[in-house]
């Protein structure tokens, strides 16, 4: 459980490890999210896209972003905001780890504060396919008493 | 007859796509979905805010996808005003804030971006949401 006053500027949250992400995983998250657009199923529309391959959803690598940050949370706090890129393609198969370190911090006058996290997604070659910051709002320790 | 601005096209394809607003019922349901889908336990769900991003989920439209060329999602921001509940009625109000050409390796593209509004049953707006869709082929 993180506490505003014990972060400092470059602690890293645990990495959160994924894949490989199969068909399986693309589709349930068709159900999940409730968008059945036939790129992330269908190998003949990725192909007439000129992609290698089934890819995974922007927004199944966004929503594995704000577990990684929910996971840290453990209840405490709250995400404020959370912006991402998507600059490249995660393919169906893929091993994925999700990151994120913290940029900077800004205290209030309560003993509160936020934090920006950067965060992102990178492949098996730690290569970063999404990017991005989110913004979450944190108690001091005497808040958590 | 020329034919019409492609970036018009978009907008109205996108505009005729969302409709207007939506309101959907925060189902227990889709929210074990939604956790499942990320193998996450679901054990947690009573009386807890459902996960922020939960949002993403509300107000989608299976069909139809784009009628021609390619699109892919560029890039999505959410900012969080209130948590939002099992039960809670949620409104989705999409709007057209863009379309603009760009040069990319495709040839002529243009993006797209469009916002969201989220209002709960008590007309609390409890999060706004913007996307960028990246157009290509067209």
């Amino acid at each position: 459980m993180p506490l505003f006053s014990d972060l400092r500027v470059g602690d890293e949250l645990p990495p959160l490890k994924k894949g490989p992400v199969t068909r399986q995983h693309l589709v349930e998250w068709c159900a999940a999210e409730n968008d059945y657009y036939p790129l992330h199923y269908d190998e003949r529309v990725a192909t007439a896209m000129r992609i290698p391959g089934t890819p995974i959803q922007g927004t199944y690598k966004l929503a594995l972003i704000g577990q990684l940050i929910s996971n840290w949370l453990n209840g405490v706090g709250r995400l404020r905001s959370i912006s991402v890129s998507y600059r490249g393609l995660d393919l169906e198969g893929s091993l994925i780890t999700v990151r994120g370190v913290v940029a900077a911090l800004t205290p209030s006058d309560d003993g509160t504060g936020q934090a920006v996290i950067e965060v992102w997604v990178e492949d098996a070659d730690m290569k970063r396919s999404t990017t991005g910051q989110a913004v979450i709002e944190l108690p001091s320790r005497s808040a958590t008493r | 007859m020329s034919e019409a601005d492609p970036a018009e096209l978009i907008r109205a394809e996108y505009l005729a796509r969302v409709g207007g607003p939506v309101c959907e019922s925060v189902e227990e349901g889709r929210v074990r979905d939604f956790l499942m889908a990320l193998d996450e336990p679901c054990d947690r769900m009573t009386g807890q805010p459902v996960p922020p991003l939960f949002l993403l989920t509300l107000g989608r439209t299976r069909r139809p996808q784009p009628s021609r060329g390619s699109a892919v999602n560029a890039g999505n921001d959410y900012e969080f005003l209130a948590p939002v509940y099992v039960g809670d009625q949620i409104t989705v109000s999409r709007s057209v804030l863009s379309v603009e050409p760009k040069e990319g390796k495709a040839g002529r593209m243009y993006l797209l971006l469009s916002q969201a509004t989220y209002t709960n049953q008590r007309n609390e707006i409890v999060g706004y949401s913007r996307i960028r869709i990246l157009r290509w082929g067209w």
